[in-house]
């Protein structure tokens, strides 16, 4: 079974919108900046893929991934042509952190906050519309990958007609702190796959995208612009932080055998690649356990080059880009990889940017707790 | 029959609650918090770093594994790449995100201790179920408001229903510190009709099947999962009717969201009157456990799983219509009132 997407809409910090931004990746602009809003004298990671929508001298704004969240999804609204009259539609939005940055501003500065203002619900209601259920999960950094998983179980189901997937990132104080906790030397940058990557910075943005059956898109006279050929999922019940091969194997499997492809078959690989010695490690060793020799010829690409680690958000980012990359048939590029690490030394990753056909593209996501969620989209654009 | 969805393990983690004591004989009283000791239910190994909220929601999914007679030890779990975990908290992991943002502000990142960094993300309480039980299939932590633990239980249906696992572990959770209180006394405050309640440690956990896999291993069955109904809170009678199928006739009892908020009773009002002469019991459990807010719906589950081992029938679940704009029903049929409808 496939489904089809018939808009997407996304915010980062390299573009305001979906368009603007995969320009900017394909160009290989980079999001990374200086801490925005927090006191640089209290960390030692000092830069992080922020979205530059504060004033320094007005102090920092709560509520800001639910601003990034509805523009990502009134613009895939719009580009799928879906009119307020829609029914049977639910929302699904995948959130690393939710408002946890909202939650820090009233708890250390004050600022007012509602309980209801932690997930996003009411905020989406508000900025698009949509009268049917908002469910928020919180599933780490995998959270907008299984977010679309389940939006396409909905539609298997039959119990909705439509489905808009989001996912959403703040940067909070307290996740940039502890990851800075744990990295041995501050980065200044992420390096996926580099052997000199020295740690994860955050990013910060939105993504969205509306899926619905080929027929729904039939009867509204909208063209898929791609399909969901499916979403493989695990977790590897195995530790709180690390990950595990095994369990994103399985993941990655998963998501073939529901897509009903082999590995050969894939084209474009853009994977979870957070700059970290264990994951990127980990991942890597999955992928060649999974892809074989074929991992040799397979294009891979690491967006978190360019927009850091978007917690949450970072899956539906990567799966919005790659409809990009198989429409207009070219890749970003990897952003600062000088030397890959010794396990992806045969990997095919993409240093700049190619034009290249895409059929199929596989979208990786991995989250805190070993929960992997793995996208299989396939194009639709002849 | 194969995409029927059964109930066949309920638990509890209510530090006041007797042991033994249902959630139903609980109504009428108020509930006063009592000791936790969760090493004692869980053995100590593994706990020291747990938040309260993963304490909490741990014992109930122990508790409810064992109702459910499956292993309690990952090693040993039936089938774990097919069992999956859903778990329902809005509040569970604040306490720490607020500690840490206050140690920076206060000093140094240095300050902070990186054993915290699992539990600033949200999604601990799933995961860590997921360790300690040994569920390897997908793993969720729905964040949704009011009607999370409803929503929980729509989602783990679906994942069965898809094919995704043949075992979901459904979970609420809301834990009690000074953050939580905090908020949601504020939020209380601020709400168009302000509201004065109580917070407690709460934590519910079912185990639902696919009726084929319960069948397959003799399950005791407490519950088929019907429908699930959504709506804005301002038509939340909508939610009501979607979940029964325009049909009352089987449901004999209706928890309800707390009634104190005029508009919730004004709905129990609205909804009663439509049902006719052949009025159900209903329920609320605020008076006697206070605000439970993401646990609710799990809550009522497990309630439902007690009602209709005594009595059958149906029972209809509400949440929501306050601290939000929305409001979830969901429908639980006694199994053999689903076997001969």
């Amino acid at each position: 079974m496939r489904w089809a997407v018939t808009g997407t809409g996304m915010v980062t910090s390299v573009g305001g919108d979906k368009d603007s931004s995969f320009r900017a990746l394909c160009n290989g602009v980079s999001g990374v900046k200086p801490l925005q809003a927090f006191d640089l004298t209290r960390f030692n990671a000092k830069h992080a893929y922020e979205i530059t929508d504060r004033n320094a001298d007005m102090g920092d704004k709560k509520v800001r991934a639910s601003k990034w969240l509805c523009t990502a999804v009134n613009e895939a609204i719009r580009s799928a042509g879906l009119g307020p009259q829609t029914t049977r539609l639910a929302v699904l939005v995948g959130t690393g952190l939710r408002e946890l940055r909202s939650l820090e501003l009233w708890w250390v500065d004050g600022q007012p906050l509602q309980v209801e203002e932690l997930h996003f619900g009411g905020a989406l209601r508000k900025a698009t519309g949509v009268r049917g259920p908002v469910l928020t999960f919180s599933n780490a950094c995998s959270s907008s990958n299984f977010a679309l998983g389940l939006a396409g179980d909905l539609l298997a189901l039959g119990e909705a007609d439509v489905v808009i997937v989001g996912g959403c990132d703040s940067i909070t104080e307290s996740m940039h702190g502890l990851l800075d906790r744990v990295n041995p030397t501050p980065p200044e940058r992420v390096q996926p796959f580099d052997r000199d990557r020295r740690g994860v910075l955050l990013g910060e943005g939105a993504s969205a995208l509306v899926l619905e059956s080929a027929e729904n898109a039939a009867q509204r006279n909208v063209k898929p612009i791609a399909w969901l050929r499916g979403v493989g999922m695990s977790c590897d019940a195995h530790h709180e932080t690390a990950p595990d091969r095994a369990g994103i194997r399985d993941a990655m499997a998963d998501a073939h055998r529901c897509a009903g492809i082999t590995p050969a078959e894939v084209d474009l690989l853009l994977v979870h690649g957070t700059g970290t010695q264990l994951n990127d490690q980990i991942e890597a060793e999955a992928i060649l356990e999974l892809f074989g020799e074929q991992a040799d010829c397979l294009t891979i690409t690491a967006l978190k080059s360019m927009l850091g680690h978007t917690s949450g958000a970072s899956g539906l980012m990567a799966v919005v880009t790659a409809i990009e990359c198989m429409n207009q048939g070219c890749i970003p590029p990897t952003v600062g990889l000088s030397t890959p690490m010794p396990v992806a030394e045969r990997m095919n990753i993409n240093k700049s940017f190619k034009t290249v056909p895409v059929r199929l593209a596989q979208i990786n996501a991995f989250g805190f707790g070993g929960v992997n969620a793995v996208a299989i989209l396939e194009r639709a654009v002849k | 029959m194969n995409d029927m969805v059964v109930i066949t393990g309920v638990g509890l983690e209510i530090p006041g609650l007797a042991d033994g004591m249902s959630l139903l004989q609980a109504v009428g009283g108020q509930l006063q918090p009592g000791p936790f000791n969760p090493a004692a239910k869980l053995g100590s190994k593994g706990l020291r770093y747990k938040d309260r909220a993963t304490q909490l929601a741990l014992c109930a999914a122990k508790a409810a594994l064992t109702d459910a007679r499956l292993p309690v030890i990952a090693a040993e779990q039936l089938s774990p790449a097919t069992f999956g975990v859903v778990v329902s908290s809005n509040l569970g992991n604040i306490d720490t995100v607020c500690r840490v943002v206050e140690t920076i502000r206060v000093g140094h990142v240095k300050d902070t201790s990186s054993l915290d960094l699992p539990n600033a993300s949200s999604n601990v309480v799933a995961s860590s179920l997921a360790i300690r039980f040994g569920c390897r299939a997908l793993n969720l932590m729905l964040c949704s408001g009011a009607t999370s633990g409803t929503d929980a239980l729509y989602v783990a249906a679906n994942a069965i229903r898809a094919g995704r696992a043949k075992r979901m572990l459904v979970a609420g959770v809301e834990s009690v510190n000074p953050a939580t209180a905090r908020l949601m006394n504020e939020s209380a405050i601020a709400l168009e009709e302000p509201y004065e309640t109580r917070y407690l440690d709460v934590s519910a956990a079912i185990m639902l099947e696919s009726a084929a896999a319960a069948a397959e291993r003799g399950a005791f069955c407490y519950a088929y999962v019907g429908n699930y109904g959504y709506s804005l809170s301002a038509e939340a009678e909508n939610s009501v009717l979607a979940a029964v199928d325009n049909d009352f006739s089987r449901v004999l009892l209706w928890l309800t969201p707390s009634c104190s908020h005029t508009q919730v009773a004004a709905l129990v009002k609205r909804v009663l009157d439509r049902w006719g002469d052949q009025r159900p019991d209903y329920l609320d459990f605020e008076p006697s456990l206070g605000e439970t807010y993401g646990a609710l719906g799990v809550l009522q589950a497990v309630a439902a799983c007690q009602w209709l081992r005594e009595r059958g029938g149906a029972v209809l679940a509400t949440t929501g219509t306050v601290w939000g704009d929305s409001c979830a029903s969901i429908c639980l049929y006694g199994a053999h009132e689903h076997a001969v409808g």
